[in-house]
């Protein structure tokens, strides 16, 4: 390993240090808590909780200690891989976790390779071109301005409801017996609209990034002699200008893969899907600690992830990195 | 052209065929399924994760009781019209009010086959001493004892009136034999715990989803529910999803009432939500620790105009508030504070005066003797900013100026519940559970801090009464004078009680109904009553 990715390493292992922290104070710094919470005196049905019962709750759980303490039972159970117990979920945070996180990837990652793919493809062919661009620039323009969970709704009622094509909600189907590739199929099927929604609305963005990149790079003297030299059109398009076009794509692919693990709320509530986007949004709602440590920390350890992964694909990309 | 062509004909055919391989939910011939369904008696509902049915894992909210209920069953229970035996085949309450003796029906198994005794119960108390959940209140009971095998006795540290509502038809018996060696309940996960007496068994229960789905107990002591399985299945938007097929009933909202209304398919049941959306009065705050001041504002707010106000179309079947706070669907109610309040600006303006408050220099906006303009914020949460603008409207005609700011429920409560606000328009439920209960919140020390209560001694000796008196016509009155001294006070102005809608597919079951006294168990509006899956109306 280069001294370069030893000292991204470095920078990253610190701020994962800082983020953890972070992640511990920050939830307390909310006003009330979890406990609390569970003797709300709004909502369809007051429960209304005895101060006995909640201290015993706050004992049970822990609360009751000092901060310090709190804080370093939590590096302890960190240590063992333990991160916690939910408590508006009734779970172990690993559980709940590992539950949800794998649908938001599959949601987000796809949806990103679906958009950025069609935009490399576009972006590309169309870039700069006088006449052709608009056949792209205007439906995608369209698209975008619509908001993710608008067009959610607008799909759900089309292709939902009025064409029974694509199942309502969920991530699978409950009550289906099916393995293998049926199972497969299944998910698939019940994928299709909220990654559809996902990669229109990302689209537009990340075609504008192709676009640039791409008209920077084509007015270069070597795609000249490429052309004066009578290499064919594709050779030139996707040989000389796109490989050299790729490095801001990349880091801007790395960059929204990286807040991806944030998942798309409104898209996974439209379609009830069970993603981690909408479990966060309701544990800070009901100030559940553990469970916003356990998914703060996977996020922080995901961004940094990819960001260390970006750092090393431009370590091979381009040359001048392992120069600096 | 072709390729274009054939790649549009490939996109139809995965379409078409992805669709065909989810016959089990949501197949596209919603004939076909509904036949299956009358034929297996099978029950669709919309789902969502409220935890491990156990009484010990279950999400402390209303749609987690319910859950629940299927499993286990308590010693009394709701119908309808109100009170039925249910594990308790009889029961009685000693003269004095502090102990309850019930006679458990015999014959009553437990789902694993063994018999269900007294033990059983004088368990289900100590252990949940051991263990509080903090949806169970077992705070007044000093002791519970097994008199004979089928015989229990209570003994309350004093008189509770609302014992049968709130402990007996509310706390789920459970089995000794199953949970004697469970250290940790709050911890556990194993399904083998959930053994109860109740109609159905948790075949499936998916966390991710919200998804659970209950088999009949064919040893149930009334005999084998007729429904014999129910699903609860992942669903975004309910409308859609009754539409669709997905669901056969669904709790739908006022405003897209008529789309199901003179449909052949579809029932519509309506019952009371006792839910109430109010405006808090910061009491401790200038001017609204003036009663005057109160008073006047609630002459100036036109309810009626209000609940048309509410969503586009009106809010069809709410009511106006009552002055006395508890709703006109409850039995307690007294009908002779309602219109104690009329919309009457003049009123208001007089009652305003008298305080010195008023417009001095021409602006609209009035102020106090002291020069204090009457500019105040009122919080409220996102739904119900429609509302916050029509009061907005109302109350500037008697020159008073509110800005309306929308913030999230739990923000709003714990701003309310420190006194750091001016007006709060927000709404609870709970409203059909016993008089007690209500009038009382924030009266006694144990209760909570966020319901207005009237800062009145009287009130809260009545309170207190009400709590332990067992003879229905004083708790009436009681309740009556109550209202009275609420209505006079009003620490809180009640604007609207809505009604509850919910649609159902009539080839599949019907009879739906609302239960009696609140709903089910402390009062939860919902219409998942497991009678009616165990009577199973099919039409």
């Amino acid at each position: 390993m280069s001294r370069y990715l030893k000292r991204r390493a470095a920078t990253y292992l610190l701020v994962l240090a800082v983020a953890l922290s972070l992640n511990f104070l920050l939830p307390r710094s909310i006003p009330g808590n979890p406990i609390e919470e569970l003797s709300s005196g709004l909502g369809n049905l007051p429960v209304l909780v005895d101060p006995k019962t909640l201290q015993a709750l706050q004992s049970y759980y822990g609360l009751d200690k000092p901060l310090l303490q709190q804080f370093w039972s939590y590096l302890e159970g960190l240590t063992r891989g333990d991160l916690g117990y939910s408590i508006s979920y009734r779970a172990p945070v690993s559980q709940v976790l590992v539950n949800r996180f794998p649908w938001t990837l599959l949601l987000t990652v796809s949806s990103l390779l679906l958009s950025f793919s069609a935009a490399l493809l576009l972006g590309s062919r169309w870039a700069g071109s006088q006449v052709g661009e608009w056949r792209v620039l205007l439906p995608a323009v369209l698209l975008e301005s619509v908001p993710s969970f608008v067009l959610g709704s607008l799909l759900l009622i089309l292709l939902g409801v009025k064409l029974p094509l694509f199942p309502l909600s969920g991530a699978y189907s409950t009550l289906s017996e099916a393995t293998g590739l049926l199972r497969l199929l299944d998910v698939i099927h019940h994928a299709a609209m909220p990654v559809l929604v996902l990669s229109t609305s990302s689209f537009f963005s990340a075609y504008l990034v192709v676009r640039s990149s791409v008209l920077l790079v084509k007015h270069e003297p070597y795609v000249l002699m490429a052309k004066i030299k009578g290499l064919p059109e594709k050779t030139i398009r996707y040989h000389y200008v796109l490989r050299t076009a790729l490095l801001p794509v990349v880091t801007f692919f790395g960059l929204r893969l990286a807040y991806s693990a944030g998942g798309a709320i409104l898209v996974e509530v439209v379609f009830s899907y069970p993603g981690v986007g909408r479990l966060i949004y309701e544990a800070v709602m009901s100030h559940d600690y553990a469970l916003l440590q356990g998914a703060f920390l996977i996020f922080t350890g995901w961004v940094v992830l990819i960001n260390f992964a970006t750092d090393c694909l431009y370590f091979s990309l381009d040359p001048r990195v392992k120069e600096v | 052209m072709v390729r274009r062509s054939l790649a549009v004909i490939l996109t139809i055919l995965l379409g078409c065929s992805l669709s065909a391989c989810n016959k089990v939910e949501e197949s596209s011939s919603a004939a076909e399924v509904r036949t299956a369904q009358i034929q297996s008696k099978e029950l669709h509902l919309p789902g969502g994760d409220w935890g491990l049915p156990t009484p010990f894992t279950f999400y402390p909210r209303g749609p987690g009781y319910i859950h629940l209920s299927f499993i286990y069953d308590t010693l009394v229970w709701k119908d309808e019209k109100g009170i039925i035996p249910w594990l308790a085949a009889s029961w009685e309450c000693s003269p004095d009010g502090l102990s309850w003796t019930f006679q458990l029906r015999s014959g009553v198994r437990w789902q694993d086959g063994k018999p269900l005794t007294a033990d059983d119960v004088c368990f289900t108390f100590s252990y949940l001493k051991q263990h509080p959940v903090e949806w169970f209140d077992l705070e007044g009971i000093s002791a519970v004892e097994a008199t004979d095998n089928h015989t229990v006795t209570f003994y309350l540290k004093k008189p509770y009136a609302p014992f049968l509502n709130q402990v007996a038809g509310n706390v789920p018996i459970i089995p000794r034999h199953v949970w004697q060696n469970v250290a940790d309940p709050r911890g556990t996960s194993n399904v083998e715990c959930m053994v109860g007496t109740g109609p159905y068994r948790l075949i499936r229960y998916d966390k991710a989803q919200g998804a659970y789905a209950y088999q009949a107990n064919t040893n149930f002591f009334l005999g084998a529910p007729q429904i014999e399985k129910i699903f609860f299945v992942p669903v975004g938007d309910t409308v859609a999803a009754l539409e669709r097929g997905v669901i056969d009933e669904g709790n739908i909202p006022a405003s897209l009432l008529h789309r199901f209304k003179d449909r052949r398919d579809f029932l519509i049941a309506s019952g009371p939500s006792y839910w109430v959306l109010t405006l808090r009065f910061n009491c401790d705050q200038q001017p609204f620790s003036e009663k005057a001041v109160r008073q006047a504002i609630a002459c100036a707010i036109d309810r009626k105009a209000l609940i048309e106000q509410a969503v586009p179309g009106g809010l069809e079947g709410a009511k106006p508030g009552s002055p006395g706070f508890l709703p006109p669907d409850s039995s307690w109610h007294d009908s002779t504070v309602q219109h104690l309040y009329p919309h009457d600006l003049t009123r208001a303006r007089l009652l305003l005066q008298s305080m010195g408050v008023e417009d001095r220099n021409g602006d609209r906006i009035c102020e106090t003797a002291d020069g204090s303009l009457m500019q105040f914020t009122l919080i409220t949460t996102p739904q119900y900013l429609r509302e916050a603008e029509a009061l907005q409207l109302m109350l500037r005609r008697i020159g008073f100026a509110l800005q309306p700011k929308a913030m999230d429920v739990r923000s709003l409560d714990a701003l309310v519940r420190e006194g750091r606000f001016d007006l709060a328009l927000a709404g609870h439920g709970g409203l059909g559970a016993d008089p007690s209960a209500i009038m009382g919140f924030g009266g006694m020390t144990k209760r909570g801090q966020s319901f207005g209560v009237p800062v009145d001694f009287t009130y809260l000796e009545l309170s207190e009464q009400l709590l332990t008196s067992s003879d229905r016509s004083q708790r009436m009155e009681l309740c009556r004078t109550m209202q009275h001294i609420y209505a006079d006070q009003l620490p809180t102005l009640p604007l609207y009680y809505p009604i509850w809608f919910s649609a159902h597919r009539a080839e599949t079951l019907q009879g739906w109904f609302y239960t009696a006294e609140g709903g089910i168990g402390i009062g939860i509006p919902l219409p998942y009553n497991k009678l009616l899956f165990i009577r199973g109306n099919l039409p």
